[in-house]
């Protein structure tokens, strides 16, 4: 099984038909959700995704919803879209509307409205879906990466409360076998 | 665990707010939509509306969820 796709390049990776890279693209939009900072976002676009034409039937289309992703998503966190997004290659060779959009009011919608980054790739689709959930402080962390940090941190606190005690030992030792301290031990229990 | 299962009415009302795009191969809301629109007997797009209404009483429909409702309306071969 593999795992849902958390770049752009994964999905393109992940996809043999245009069906399958529909699923894996929904599968990434939902991994974007959980990203909360800029620079995390940034990695799910940055790396070059494979060329898709070719690899199947319409991969023309993929590649350029990849690359009108890459955009929009570049323009969300102000950041600079990536240069492969821009490649004469990511662009659709036919207008592509879904196959829903059977009615020419529907299509009409789509021409006037769908977002520039997928106009200009000859991709048009209404309401296009990107939810971001950006906000200030650091990247939010995932639960088991947050229970390894707490297991290091504990382990080091062990480690730290073990080389004092054995500095203590060693102490107590030294005063005992001292004959001028002898008999001047501290007592804890007071 | 908790597991909450909303009606086919606010259901519907979600799925035309959203209205999102279909995807290559994957059909999304518009799949949905036309599911709910046959199971609920909704046969008007003011029935819609009025589903709509119940749970977003401040907004209109978009133009695109209206179109949507009346392509599916409009098939003969609706679910």
């Amino acid at each position: 099984m593999t795992s849902k796709p958390t770049s752009l390049r994964e999905v393109a990776d992940q996809s043999d038909t245009l069906a399958g890279f529909g699923r894996n693209l929904r599968d990434w939009l939902h991994e974007v959700r959980h990203l909360t900072s800029r620079s995390q976002l940034e990695r799910a676009l940055t790396d070059n995704p494979p060329c898709l034409n070719g690899r199947f039937p319409n991969g023309d289309v993929a590649d350029a919803w990849l690359a009108s992703y890459a955009e929009l998503l570049s323009s969300q966190i102000d950041r600079e879209p990536p240069a492969w997004s821009f490649e004469p290659s990511r662009t659709a060779r036919e207008p592509w509307f879904a196959e829903d959009y059977t009615s020419p009011r529907l299509r009409l919608l789509a021409l006037l409205h769908s977002p520039l980054p997928f106009k200009r790739r000859n991709i048009y689709a209404l309401n296009v879906e990107l939810v971001l959930h950006l906000r200030a402080g650091r990247p939010r962390k995932p639960e088991n990466q947050k229970r390894k940090t707490n297991a290091a941190r504990q382990s080091r606190f062990r480690a730290r409360r073990r080389e004092e005690l054995e500095r203590l030992r060693r102490l107590l030792q030294a005063n005992s076998a001292s004959p001028e301290t002898a008999g001047n031990e501290p007592d804890f229990a007071a | 665990m908790i597991v909450s299962v909303p009606t086919a009415a606010y259901l519907l009302a979600m799925k035309l707010r959203a209205c999102r795009a279909p995807l290559p191969g994957y059909a999304g809301d518009y799949g949905d939509l036309a599911f709910l629109l046959g199971k609920m007997d909704v046969s008007s797009l003011e029935a819609a509306e009025a589903t709509y209404a119940r749970f977003f009483p401040n907004d209109a429909m978009s133009e695109t969820a209206v179109e949507v409702v009346r392509q599916v309306l409009s098939k003969p071969d609706k679910p």
